[in-house]
């Protein structure tokens, strides 16, 4: 976390230019960018720059953006909610999607089922969630014009837009996590198919969509929370483009503007911010397969 | 060994997947490296022509500045293949030597440990942003960005095979037999981890084909005039209410490659690996 | 195989009609907004701490909340804002600004000359950042003579002084350090500054007390920050937003003939082709001029700006007075005649960097511009760089061989964009171009008093400038505004900046 800090703060100053002209702009005197400069503090030395920073996040105090003049906090506090919307929209598609076409592929008999579910799944894992960002925008927003392709309305203040206009990027931001999932839990259900207590229930003449539903999507479970839960993780970091690309003003074009207009201090925010939540997300599915597995015990590494 | 090696390899070239996707990549790689011989007017023959649908001259239509569409989603395809075939090589050896360093120092194979533990968390595309700002937009960001992403999981790859071999017990026993660790490592760790690697490789092109459109999407791409993929798909985009036959061709192209090389990996995993 | 294909697309078709009629449960009506309360789509965040500069995330809101002190109409004439009048003296020396009585600030407090010479000091200090204000810094004193009547000595005649004075915010003394942390916003506006969240939106509301507030029809305007142009796009025609600030041009463009929409020009950016005349191979003339003569505006303005720009071969709008309107087309489309040049110059193969900035248009352009550099034999290798990094450049007055900027500054002073262009600057001038002949035609031109003399110092700069050929305009570019047929009396400032005084919603 220390190392992360330091190459965040480090890496975006090695880059040419600096936000004092992000402010002053490419017309402006070299003389007005030097006491910008100064008025920002950018003239002190890094080591000073990092101290102050470094001290302040202990604090809770992120600094204020160069560009905006307001705190980093707020910046990043008025971005998160169109984050959100996408990230858990695209959760809950993910979900469905996932464990759909997971248990559909592990319970079905139907051969035909089976051979398109396993085209659409392959087609899904190795195409980026831009790409189907992209096909899908040809065919639900140009082609066939029901979706809007680009923009965002507040979920809160007006539900039904906010979710039409939610509808593609968290389609294309779930399909090929959710490519994932389906694919583990598919694995998943046909090994648990194989195992002796199956076989009893079968030989006790239990229905079969009870055995599917009873027996073995309960006993697969487990690897597919944790499964959903490590594509959360990628998820949130296919934002970045994926908000991009349908225009939304989220967490991910703040960060991209962040990069372009050097103002640091966004940018070191927002990239502590991701790792917190990654480390999160990992402690978070490592207890929940401790908790689901009596084999994993914490720590028995 | 050799012998036996091949024959794995042709095993995994025989499944129709595999047969499929190893057909698809070789028609794909010819294609691109023959553009100039297919196209030898180049890239960037421009004309008052701009955005015209499909016709027989231009089977996918001209862009913006009036050339013609198929031939830059060729060349397109070209900078994407020299981008992947130069930054997957130097990834798998970077990352196996990372990964293997453990065997000859405790010290040295754990702290690149820590520095890969470092860069997988890093926000994969903060990291790349920042790579081609500091370095400039163009190819050498990219090949950088690429190298980096992708060398962390071959290492981890690598030093897994590694530990694992290493409880093996030719490996043991060549040990105790004295032989020099570096002559274990080559003779009998290396050609064990070969297979896993490859394998990887496969994926790695998809992942360093993903970067490089994804870093054009966001308009850090490749430097004009050379076409990639992902610039076309960018300035497609552009266009993709008006004219959306333009954004077909980088779609087409970039799907069938990740499919391929994704398949690839598929069919390598299922057979060579395995055994 | 086939049988595949076809339950696959039975599959897709079952998934479309899924998401049809989940998206047709959705297709509610926008929900209707109250009376008179206006919705537009910004560009970016307002920047607050560069109120003086030209900073397009300001220009929707800013003369809503603040006033300048007089307005420059279409046709470039001067118009009384909140000064009702003023006069200046027969050396050209002094200049009497006598301001409206009865406006107040937001604040209730009674807007004087103290107040417009704190906004002119704040225009002059480099930290604020305004392209113009080496105006404000060749002032030799401002008077506050009385609450109403302000004097300006300049140091020189400055024929420009109007350039400053119509896009100069008044504010109250002392209040700019609050209103820079965004604390406090206070104008004489007619509309008062409500609030502001960063990335979503920033809302005015009609300010009560103001002076004329019987004739504002607007109760409240809400600035959208969409900063994607194909979103900005979308909100337009789905209703969301009544006026588009940042639309692309071929978006923009292709709305021209829809009758439920208004196209609008104003301000707009000088897009040139700067030469370093300090290295091979452009310190040759000859060289210079064939560059001149190998660009093929007539298709740049069509392919990149959809034939709205005016192709031209010099820095100044139009509408300038003693424009030299037989310098227009100086350079036209001849690549026969600039080969012959660069066979003459020697300079046949010769390898140079062409670098420009990533914004669309500027980025389409440079590839026109390096095929025609190609067409006459000679290599540009081109380098497209981010914006931040451009601008290091460009402000320490060093890009490359050849390089395209893009100035948002269309339609100033000739005076004005002689000193805030870097690209035409002297002193750490990116062309490197400062002989004695081009200083001396450029004070003729910010010195000329008289109509007479300007047009006469202007057409000997102009040529001088032309024949030198170490900036060459390629492509003035109009921004453009699209509005709905509903909002009717929005006035657009010289550079795109709106006046909502007699906006109306019908």
């Amino acid at each position: 976390m220390i190392f992360s800090s330091i190459a965040v703060f480090l890496l975006p100053r090695l880059a040419p230019g600096d936000p004092a002209l992000a402010i002053a702009g490419g017309d402006a005197t070299e003389e007005a960018i030097a006491e910008i400069r100064e008025t920002l503090g950018l003239d002190r030395s890094l080591v000073e720059q990092y101290w102050v920073w470094i001290t302040g996040v202990f604090r809770g105090d992120f600094g204020d953006s160069y560009l905006y003049r307001l705190p980093v906090s707020e910046l990043i506090s008025g971005r998160f909610q169109s984050t959100i919307e996408l990230a858990v929209s695209a959760t809950i598609f993910l979900i469905i999607f996932g464990v759909g076409m997971g248990v559909l592929g592990g319970t079905t008999r139907s051969r035909k089922v089976k051979s398109v579910l396993d085209v659409v799944v392959s087609f899904l894992l190795s195409t980026p969630p831009f790409l189907i960002g992209i096909v899908l925008i040809i065919l639900l927003g140009v082609v066939w014009q029901v979706l809007p392709i680009s923009g965002e309305v507040n979920f809160i203040d007006d539900p039904a837009t906010g979710f039409k206009y939610l509808l593609l990027p968290s389609f294309a931001l779930s399909l090929s996590s959710s490519a994932v999932v389906a694919r583990l839990i598919q694995t998943q259900m046909i090994s648990v198919r194989g195992e002796d207590f199956v076989d009893l229930a079968k030989a006790k003449g239990v229905p079969p969509s009870r055995i599917a539903f009873r027996h073995v999507l309960r006993n697969s479970l487990g690897a597919s929370i944790v499964a959903v839960g490590l594509q959360v993780g990628h998820l949130l970091s296919g934002t970045i483009i994926i908000e991009s690309l349908f225009a939304r003003n989220g967490l991910g074009s703040l960060t991209i503007n962040a990069v372009l207009t050097r103002d640091y201090l966004v940018l070191q925010a927002v990239v502590l911010f991701a790792i917190a939540i990654a480390i999160a997300i990992q402690l978070i599915s490592e207890i929940l397969l401790a908790a689901l597995d009596p084999r994993v015990r914490l720590g028995s590494e | 060994m050799k012998s036996r090696a091949a024959s794995r390899y042709l095993q995994a070239f025989k499944t129709p997947v595999g047969l499929i996707s190893t057909l698809s990549i070789v028609a794909l790689t010819s294609l691109a490296f023959l553009a100039p011989v297919i196209f030898p007017n180049g890239y960037d023959q421009q004309s008052a022509n701009s955005l015209l649908g499909p016709s027989l001259k231009n089977p996918l239509g001209t862009d913006d500045l009036g050339r013609d569409i198929f031939t830059r989603v060729v060349y397109g395809l070209r900078s994407d293949l020299t981008l992947v075939y130069i930054a997957v090589p130097i990834s798998l050896v970077i990352g196996t030597f990372l990964g293997l360093i453990g065997m000859i120092s405790n010290f040295l194979g754990n702290l690149s440990m820590r520095l890969m533990d470092f860069i997988i968390g890093f926000p994969a595309l903060i990291l790349a942003i920042s790579i081609t700002v500091v370095l400039g937009t163009g190819f050498t960001a990219l090949l950088v960005s690429i190298i980096i992403l992708g060398t962390p999981g071959v290492a981890r790859l690598a030093r897994s095979t590694m530990l694992e071999q290493e409880q093996r017990e030719y490996v043991i026993a060549a040990r105790v037999l004295g032989i020099s660790k570096w002559k274990i490592l080559f003779r009998h760790i290396l050609p064990n981890i070969m297979d896993p690697l490859i394998a990887q490789g496969a994926i790695l092109v998809v992942v360093a084909i993903f970067i490089e459109s994804g870093m054009s999407i966001i308009g850090l791409g490749l430097q004009p005039p050379a076409p990639s993929l992902g610039v076309l798909l960018n300035n497609s985009m552009r266009f993709i209410i008006e004219y959306p036959t333009f954004v077909i061709g980088p779609v087409v192209a970039l799907v069938s490659l990740t499919l391929a090389f994704g398949k690839l990996a598929d069919a390598l995993n299922a057979t060579v690996v395995r055994k | 195989m086939f049988r595949r294909v076809t339950s696959t697309t039975r599959l897709i078709r079952v998934l479309l009609a899924a998401v049809m009629t989940v998206s047709g449960l959705m297709a509610v009506q926008t929900p209707a907004r109250a009376d008179e309360a206006l919705v537009v789509a910004g560009p970016s965040d307002p920047q607050l701490g560069s109120l003086f500069a030209f900073r397009a995330g300001n220009y929707p809101w800013i003369w809503g909340v603040f006033e300048p002190l007089i307005k420059i109409d279409e046709k470039g004439k001067v118009q009384p804002n909140v000064a009702s009048r003023w006069t200046l003296s027969s050396n050209k020396l002094t200049m009497t600004l006598f301001l409206k009585r009865g406006i107040t600030f937001h604040n209730g407090k009674k807007l004087t000359a103290e107040d417009v010479k704190y906004s002119i000091e704040q225009a002059a200090l480099a930290t604020n950042g305004s392209q113009l204000g080496f105006i404000a810094r060749s002032f030799a004193s401002v008077d506050a003579v009385t609450d109403g009547k302000l004097v300006i000595n300049f140091g020189a005649p400055t024929s420009n002084i109007f350039d400053l004075l119509s896009i100069m915010p008044i504010m109250p003394k002392n209040s700019y350090p609050e209103t820079k942390l965004g604390k406090t916003v206070i104008g004489s506006g007619p509309f008062t500054w409500e609030s502001w969240t960063p990335g979503a939106q920033v809302v005015i509301k009609k300010y009560p007390k103001y002076r004329d507030a019987a004739r504002i029809n607007l109760s409240q305007i809400t600035v959208r920050i969409i900063t994607n142009a194909s979103a900005q796009l979308t909100a337009l025609k789905s209703g969301a937003i009544d006026l588009a600030f940042g639309l692309s041009t071929v978006d923009a463009y292709a709305l021209r003939n829809d009758a439920n929409y208004k196209l609008i020009y104003a301000g707009g950016a000088i897009v040139p082709l700067g030469l370093d005349t300090s290295k091979a191979p452009f310190n040759n003339i000859k060289v210079r001029q064939a560059v001149g003569y190998a660009i093929d505006k007539n298709r740049i303005n069509k392919q990149v700006f959809s034939d709205t720009g005016l192709e031209t071969s010099l820095f100044w709008a139009p509408r300038e007075s003693g424009y030299p309107k037989a310098l227009q087309d100086a350079y036209t489309y001849n690549p026969t005649k600039a080969k012959a040049l660069i066979a003459e110059a020697g300079a046949a193969g010769a390898e140079f960097d062409l670098q420009t900035l990533n914004l669309p248009a500027n980025a389409a352009l440079v590839e026109i511009v390096a095929n025609n550099l190609r067409d006459i034999g000679l290599k540009p290798n081109v380098r497209v760089l981010d914006v931040t990094a451009w601008d290091a450049k460009q402000v320490a007055g060093d890009i490359a061989n050849a390089f395209i900027p893009y100035h948002g500054q269309y339609g100033l002073n000739a005076a004005t964009l002689l000193n805030s262009l870097a690209t035409l600057r002297v002193e750490k001038g990116t062309t490197k171009f400062a002989t004695a002949e081009y200083v001396k035609l450029r004070n003729a031109v910010a010195a000329a008093a008289t109509s007479g003399a300007k047009e006469k110092a202007l057409n000997n700069l102009s040529k001088f400038m032309v024949e030198q050929a170490f900036a060459m305009p390629i492509v003035m570019a109009p921004s453009m505004f699209v509005h709905s047929k509903k909002l009717t009396g929005v006035e657009f400032g010289e550079l795109g900046h709106t006046f909502w005084n007699s906006a109306k919603l019908g």
